[in-house]
């Protein structure tokens, strides 16, 4: 049976791409960005298409993709059902505690901004401590120089932005990359093809990691 | 005007498909024993806070009834019923069919439906797990559908979780992990069991029906056991059976099934063992059921029934 695959755009698209092809699947569609906004794969039957990380879940959910490629940092944030098998190992960066000076050492009324409430809430939980958490959607850094909040929880590759505007790094929350995902009527119901693929990538990830 | 968020108009083509294909099921449960009941389009709160022991007011649509007294219209058949059998029927044996609407609230924008029309039976006092699990397979069969029945129990992941003496918090984590084939965040947890368990919990998420290998790493006799039992059950029927799967309802005491359709991305069929049920109204009784929700049929029974 065919599988339809969700891909997360951007960050993680070219890695993916890369493992796929690397593993001998034809994408050569996906690399030469070809308009369409389905992709066959010219050697096995696998059909791809890109979204946002988020809408990969809500594909996977509904069961019209059968397996999606998705980052943790979407997975964290999202409440859709779906089995999560993979660890595929690209796409490495973390969630990180930041600010001007260290939230965790304020007194009195903390407040965090945010693009991921679900994983600051998680965090603070942990810690015992009661926080505010304000949803602030790109820029986040922008949200202690303004003064709008104490600290910031966000996703960290380099950190060059945050050492650009004077912040710095006073907690690692936890790490994050890419997973594959299933959705569970497909795995009953596709479960050698699903196993197929993830065999395959499973040996790709051990190869870049040796 | 518009529809309440997240419930939809069957209009006559969908409705003709869904009214024959209830009819279909209820002839069924009907030439089975089984007979037609009835209950509120509503339950008062504390009736699923009696079963559940909590409920999540959040799923819930809450209302109250004439007197003011807090009520939520009924998010499933089995516990209605349960209260009614316990509290207003007498007999040693009650086999009873509906076709009724359930109340689920889900999240906004995320094109999930709230109303879902359940076809089921329930069966209370001395039912065995063979008598329920062909009936269910009849029903998938009556409608045409071509399914993969995919028996559990909800015994065998908790047994395994209790035998490593976790606390609660680890426990309820563990199962979860499980539950959800979260393969990633299972290695680490599993990288501080004990060898046997170690080896246990990393091949039983994708196990599935390879049951002789699952005999293999099981490390205690009860969970044999029940590995033997299944094993028996799969050849008598040819059914699938995955026992990495917890019941997603707190009152399932063995017994777990779902069953799944290609084209439809969610299980259309579930049901299981629930004993202690009735008894938390009052009259304890064994039972078993299931429920088909009618409604994720439709687009493939359009084709079958075509």
């Amino acid at each position: 049976m065919s599988l339809a695959i969700a891909l997360t755009k951007g960050r993680l698209e070219k890695q993916t791409v890369a493992l796929l092809d690397q593993l001998g699947y034809g994408v050569e569609a996906l690399k030469n960005k070809s308009r369409a906004l389905v992709l066959q794969d010219s050697r096995y039957d696998l059909s791809y298409f890109l979204v946002k990380g988020h809408d990969a879940c809500t594909y996977v959910h509904h069961g019209v993709a059968d397996i999606g490629i998705v980052g943790k940092d979407t997975l964290y944030e999202s409440s859709a059902d779906y089995y999560e098998l993979l660890d595929l190992g690209i796409g490495r960066c973390q969630f990180v505690l930041a600010g001007l000076a260290n939230p965790l050492e304020k007194v009195g009324h903390l407040v965090i901004g945010t693009k991921y409430p679900k994983v600051t809430k998680d965090y603070f939980q942990r810690l015992g401590k009661e926080v505010d958490i304000i949803k602030i959607e790109g820029s986040v850094e922008l949200g202690p120089l303004l003064g709008l909040c104490d600290g910031i929880v966000d996703i960290m590759e380099t950190g060059t932005t945050l050492k650009e505007n004077g912040l710095k790094v006073y907690d690692t929350v936890c790490p994050i990359s890419a997973r594959l995902i299933v959705n569970k009527a497909s795995f009953k119901l596709k479960k050698p093809e699903i196993m197929k693929l993830i065999h395959d990538l499973e040996r790709g990830v051990y190869a870049q990691a040796n | 005007m518009k529809n309440p968020a997240g419930m939809q108009d069957r209009l006559i083509e969908e409705s003709t498909i869904k009214q024959k294909a209830i009819r279909q099921l209820e002839a069924l449960f009907q030439a089975k024993g089984y007979q037609p009941i009835e209950t509120p389009m509503f339950e008062t709160l504390a009736t699923y806070e009696k079963a559940f022991g909590k409920v999540d007011a959040n799923q819930l649509f809450t209302l109250v009834d004439q007197e003011g007294t807090l009520c939520a219209l009924r998010m499933d058949m089995t516990v209605p019923i349960a209260r009614v059998v316990s509290t207003k029927l007498e007999g040693p044996l009650t086999k009873v069919y509906y076709a009724a609407d359930t109340f689920h609230k889900k999240a906004q924008y995320s094109g999930l439906v709230a109303q879902s029309t359940d076809v089921g039976i329930e069966a209370f006092g001395e039912v065995d797990d063979d008598q329920i699990i062909q009936l269910a397979i009849e029903a998938l069969k009556c409608l045409k559908l071509d399914a993969r029945l995919e028996l559990s129990d909800s015994r065998f992941l908790n047994r395994a979780c209790q035998l490593l003496g976790l606390d609660e918090t680890s426990k309820r984590r563990l199962i979860h992990l499980v539950d959800t084939k979260n393969c990633v965040a299972l290695k680490e947890v599993c990288a501080h069991l004990p060898e046997q368990a170690k080896t246990f919990f990393s091949v039983l998420p994708l196990i599935g029906d390879e049951l002789d290998q699952l005999k293999r790493v099981c490390f205690d006799e009860q969970l044999l056991e029940l590995v033997t039992y299944y094993e028996q059950i799969q050849a008598r029927y040819q059914v699938a059976v995955d026992l990495s799967k917890c019941p997603h309802q707190d009152y399932y005491t063995g017994l777990i099934f779902e069953a799944f359709v290609p084209g439809i991305g969610a299980s259309i069929l579930s049901g299981g063992r629930y004993d202690e049920l009735a008894g938390r109204f009052g009259k304890s009784l064994s039972a078993c059921g299931f429920a088909i929700k009618i409604d994720r049929c439709l687009a493939v029974l359009k084709e079958v029934q075509a």
